[in-house]
């Protein structure tokens, strides 16, 4: 009997645990993460309302980029809330669209319509965009309204995030197996992306660019903002798996993951500790290689930690003799 | 030293011999005994249970499953293994792909998937035990069983449980891997007692009647489907061995033209024409490695 009581105590104390985690997680990631994404925007377009100068402009838009790649990165909203599913879409088209963004843009400054009807695509209102009217080779009024609508589309893009976040999250809270599969796969298809699109295909380490590495392949070529991202990227997986204070790694590590846990751990460290060698937004520096190198141990430790938590492959069945 | 003994056996629901299966066995037995009185003689008989080559079997059990734990498990791929290995390869070869689908469709196709592709896996396998010579001779082991217990089951070489085990991870860890490439971490299988819910199902309806002489048969058409206890006696007899070698559906043995329904057959013979090779467990173990087996030949 006394047992069967210490069975359930610690049963119930591994629950309270997984709520906290989940709790923390919604208030001090993702709701935390979001705000600090939208002040950013809202600070931002004061800016522009205030006619600060480009170089204040462009300081605006890297801190926004910072905090954006940490609502991007663990964008969870979607598991939430099906009807913000393509929501990130609406706000950075990163490998999401075909066309040369930078054609368009162009055509939209260079239009004599009102820039209502000239922008009157999803893609002109990204970030992207935005980078692409900083950046470009004028700053005329004309740039700078096209930044407010942009800014605006983004900030109620992110404020629909929010609300997400705030309002429908019971299930994130309450069912903890539906929760941590939600967590591991965001997590995957993060450190896929950061590992692929965002380092592989520029340094020509990924398949798809074996060899033939091209500096303009960069997420943000042209504002040279590419590593702040990657840093912003991996800070929001350090978050998530080794914060302060007890996480969502803390809680594998306590469901006996302690080997992938550290290897985690290990590689988001190895990778942050890279990219401070790696200057000049240049992909060909050296230290790449070994950048991509910790990703690639980042992302595959993911998938083994998903694999170990699958019970269903533990066993072997008796199917033999028949 | 549970585990030596094979105690977990009884009381693990992954194994044929849990329990409850033999519990709903037992019942399902009781039911046909009652309307098929003229059997009670036979099934009840200590001949039946005692017979040497039942005995043997009870011996066996239990020295093969130290083997298994010491030789067999540390040596068999684990599934796992091979799901991770197929996801990476997958992403490598065709990219990254994130399907969104609701939970319970994915649930659904995955419980459903593991257990039609890994009935599959067993057919083939089971087919070459047969066709292939030297997998034949090990195979003989588990067909030279005279008489049929739920033990029997169990009557199986160390090579072929090496062989099952390697069918398992990869028949399992390939459906895995796959589902987890489209669905990541949202897979999950419908299950009762930690078990894939078929599989409970059809080891619940009677899988321990499989290995005995009761002799339960489905309707015809349903034995197109499904496995009955009787069709897998009749693969375990000196007429039909080169038939039935489904576990539990039917229709791999109904597409390879391997399929015998029991409609019509009375008795049959079990076992080898050739015992005195294998009527001592240490025989068992060793005439696989001294005979030279011809194909299927009995």
């Amino acid at each position: 009997m006394k047992k069967v009581f210490i069975i359930l105590f610690i049963a119930l104390l591994n629950l309270s645990a997984q709520t906290n985690v989940m709790q923390d997680l919604l208030k001090n990631v993702l709701i935390k993460n979001t705000q600090d994404s939208i002040n950013k925007t809202e600070n931002f377009l004061k800016d522009l309302e205030e006619n600060k100068t480009l170089d204040v402009l462009k300081n605006d838009f890297s801190k926004l980029l910072i905090s954006w790649k940490k609502v991007e990165a663990f964008y969870v909203a979607a598991d939430l809330n099906e009807d913000i599913i393509d929501t990130p879409r609406y706000i950075d088209i990163f490998h999401n669209l075909k066309e040369n963004l930078k054609e368009h843009m162009d055509r939209v400054v260079d239009s004599k319509d009102s820039l209502e009807i000239a922008m009157f695509k999803h893609s002109y209102k990204t970030v992207n965009a935005l980078e692409i009217i900083l950046y470009d080779k004028d700053f005329t009024h004309r740039h700078r309204n096209i930044s407010k609508i942009i800014l605006k589309n983004i900030l109620l893009r992110l404020n629909q995030i929010n609300d997400t976040y705030i309002n429908k999250s019971e299930r994130f809270i309450s069912e903890y197996k539906w929760s941590n599969d939600v967590i591991i796969n965001i997590l995957i298809d993060s450190s896929f992306k950061l590992r692929d699109w965002r380092v592989g295909d520029v340094a020509g380490l990924s398949r798809k660019y074996r060899g033939k590495s091209d500096n303009r392949r960069a997420e943000y070529y042209l504002s040279s903002n590419s590593f702040i991202v990657i840093k912003s990227i991996l800070d929001s997986h350090q978050e998530v798996m080794n914060s302060d204070t007890y996480d969502f790694g803390d809680m594998l590590n306590d469901n006996n993951y302690k080997k992938e846990v550290i290897l985690i751990r290990k590689s988001i460290k190895s990778a942050q500790d890279n990219l401070k060698y790696i200057k000049n937004n240049d992909f060909t520096n050296a230290n790449v290689k070994i950048l991509y190198k910790s990703l690639d141990n980042l992302h595959v430790t993911y998938y083994k930690t998903l694999v170990n938590a699958l019970g269903v492959t533990s066993k072997i069945l008796d199917a033999d003799g028949d | 030293m549970d585990l030596f003994l094979g105690f977990e056996y009884i009381i693990d629901a992954h194994k044929r011999i849990f329990y409850v299966y033999l519990l709903s066995s037992l019942l399902i037995a009781l039911l046909y005994l009652y309307f098929h009185p003229k059997e009670k003689k036979i099934n009840l008989s200590s001949k039946l249970w005692l017979h040497p080559s039942a005995k043997i079997d009870y011996v066996y059990f239990f020295i093969s499953n130290i083997i298994k734990i010491l030789l067999i498990y540390p040596l068999v791929l684990s599934a796992k293994t091979v799901a991770l290995f197929i996801v990476l390869f997958l992403i490598d070869t065709f990219g990254y792909i994130r399907l969104r689908t609701s939970y319970e469709l994915i649930l659904f196709l995955y419980t459903i998937s593991i257990f039609i592709f890994s009935d599959f896996t067993r057919y083939l396998l089971h087919l070459s035990l047969h066709k292939i010579p030297f997998l034949w001779r090990f195979h003989k082991v588990h067909h030279s069983a005279k008489v049929l217990t739920p033990i029997t089951f169990y009557r199986v070489h160390p090579l072929e449980n090496i062989l099952f085990g390697f069918r398992y991870a990869l028949s399992i860890g390939l459906v895995t891997g796959v589902f987890i490439y489209f669905f990541g971490a949202k897979i999950d299988i419908y299950t009762v007692l930690g078990v894939n819910i078929f599989v409970f199902l059809f080891s619940i309806f009677g899988s321990n009647l499989r290995h005995s002489h009761i002799k339960l048969s489905y309707y015809k058409r349903l034995e197109n489907v499904f496995v009955s206890p009787f069709m897998h006696q009749l693969h375990h007899s000196t007429k039909y061995h080169n038939k039935n070698f489904g576990g539990y559906l039917a229709i791999w043995d109904k597409i390879f033209d391997t399929h015998q329904g029991s409609e019509n057959i009375k008795s049959v013979k079990f076992g080898l024409n050739d015992t005195k090779n294998y009527n001592s467990v240490l025989k068992l173990f060793l005439t696989p490695f001294k005979n030279k087996g011809k194909k299927n030949v009995t």
